[in-house]
């Protein structure tokens, strides 16, 4: 049965047109490739009520580059599975500076169980602290899924990824996608190959197959370096 | 050139799990240079033939230290726990040391260097592997991770303090099971105190654990390895490919290195029938 699927970026801005380029780029090299689309702000949440009448929906954020067309392959894969409820990725690589420095770990967490707890208040705030943080930068979910209605609702009462984050546990039985498909570089730069294609930074024949340019925490610039942070972030796609 | 301590222990029951370590041990440490590996395996009660065994492959056998703390009311085997501090104390005159669990297997030499490099170089007063792979079911199964923060902090509470449970609390754990110092680390005497304060307090199988991860914050540093070097089978099975090795679930380029096949004498529960982990593991063909 032919399965409909769309890949919708959110925004208008140069950012969204360079990440969609790229997935239409990537697309090619499937055999069943989604259509792709394009939403405004704040709508991430509600792909199917915006764009109506497909299976499956993957909500892209602006700042994602997919790298290599198996994190399309695989997302719509697994999307489209009946016993899962979507597929996105953990902010939970053991090599992001968050989680390998313990006292990062700690600020990072305050700071994280703060934002929660005036957001959405105490209670759900020390339940998302027991589990790392699903990151919103790359979502698939069947028209069906309750993430949807559970997404929208909690982007209602704060309007960030952290809806999302807080969605995923309110409904569950998701399918966890490894962090490689999403790479979050402003918590890690990933290595560079000599070939130039980009790699784990701690398991270098792993490729990164997605990769996301969120604003880089400053402790990591900071171990780093501002020049080889800017110069990955041009590298990968960065256009802003 | 430096000389590094190896060293396991187990009694004569689990002793046919230790000598498969101790197999995959020989065979990792006859590839690795710039170092010198010898293996002690203290012995907790060994049969003859065990302890000839050993030593026909090379590996020192030593009896218990009397000046070694013990739990109170522990079982003989919380020796191989309650040592660990003390094995520069135990087994004076190398440049560094490297505990070992019986339930390990080293799958590649690069299992054990990765652990010795930094302490060689002095880059870490300790190397470790943290228990935070996205693939753990403490890291993806709500129920699982509120009963793994939630016992974990109690014990932490109850032995090392509130502040301390306070603070450990948003890092990953890291487990106690491999482990490598040189001689003179800091972590060693930081280990001790925080093991003392445990040993004041009824056992508890990871109280051991809990007093490392306490006096990593103490000394506030470690050299961390990927988890693939101390994979915990009993939270995440490995990939097998055709060819029989083992990888990362998640991501299958990766190898595993070293597999921890933790619980291996707890039991589970599976369509109504109790059936034991080591038996889980057998049958997916990991090397008990």
């Amino acid at each position: 049965m032919t399965v409909r699927a769309v890949c919708a970026v959110q925004g208008e801005d140069a950012a969204a047109r360079d990440c969609l380029a790229r997935l239409e780029e990537v697309a090619r090299a499937l055999t069943d490739p989604p259509e792709f689309a394009r939403v405004a702000d704040g709508e991430r949440a509600t792909l199917p009520e915006r764009l109506p009448g497909y299976d499956v929906y993957l909500s892209v954020a602006p700042d994602m580059r997919v790298l290599r067309p198996e994190a399309l392959r695989l997302h719509l894969l697994y999307g489209r599975r009946r016993d899962r409820t979507f597929v996105a990725v953990p902010e939970s690589d053991p090599a992001y500076v968050t989680a390998a420095d313990p006292a990062l770990a700690r600020a990072a967490a305050a700071v994280r169980r703060a934002r929660l707890a005036a957001a959405f208040g105490a209670d759900i705030a020390d339940r998302q602290l027991l589990l790392p943080r699903f990151d919103a930068g790359i979502v698939t979910g069947r028209a069906d899924s309750p993430i949807w209605r559970a997404w929208r609702e909690r982007a209602e009462q704060a309007p960030t990824d952290d809806a999302f984050d807080v969605a995923a546990l309110d409904v569950e039985g998701w399918f966890r996608m490894p962090t490689t498909m999403g790479w979050l570089c402003g918590l890690r730069l990933p290595w560079r190959a000599p070939d130039g294609t980009w790699r784990h930074p701690e398991h270098r024949p792993e490729p990164i197959y997605a990769a996301r340019l969120s604003p880089p925490l400053p402790a990591m610039v900071a171990v780093t370096g501002a020049a080889l942070v800017t110069e990955a972030y041009r590298a990968i796609g960065l256009t802003q | 050139m430096p000389r590094y301590c190896c060293v396991l222990a187990s009694d004569a029951d689990y002793f046919p799990i230790a000598a498969r370590c101790v197999e995959s041990l020989l065979a990792a440490i006859a590839a690795l240079r710039g170092a010198a590996f010898e293996i002690v395996f203290v012995s907790l009660g060994l049969a003859p033939g065990q302890r000839g065994w050993l030593e026909a492959q090379g590996v020192a056998v030593a009896d218990p230290d009397p000046r070694v703390p013990r739990f109170a009311g522990a079982p003989a085997h919380a020796y191989a726990q309650s040592c660990r501090p003390s094995l520069p104390e135990c087994f004076p005159g190398r440049d560094g040391y490297v505990w070992i669990d019986s339930d390990l297997r080293f799958l590649t030499p690069d299992g054990l260097g990765a652990y010795v490099q930094p302490c060689l170089a002095g880059a870490a007063p300790v190397t470790v592997a943290t228990e935070n792979d996205p693939a753990y079911v403490v890291m993806h199964r709500l129920d699982a991770a509120r009963r793994w923060h939630s016992e974990r902090r109690e014990r932490l509470a109850r032995v090392h303090g509130p502040a301390a449970a306070d603070l450990l609390a948003a890092t990953p754990g890291v487990n106690s099971g491999l482990f490598a110092a040189a001689a003179g680390s800091p972590f060693w005497p930081a280990f001790r105190a925080r093991l003392a304060a445990a040993l004041r307090h009824p056992y508890d199988r990871l109280a051991e654990q809990d007093a490392l991860n306490v006096a990593l914050f103490d000394i506030g540093t470690f050299g961390r390895v990927p988890t693939t070097m101390n994979w915990l089978c009993g939270w995440a099975m490995p990939h097998r490919r055709p060819d029989g090795t083992w990888t990362h679930p998640d991501h299958v380029h990766q190898p595993i290195h070293v597999l921890h096949l933790t619980n291996l004498g707890a039991s589970y529960v599976e369509d109504g029938r109790r059936r034991r982990i080591a038996d889980l593991y057998r049958d997916a063909g990991l090397p008990v």
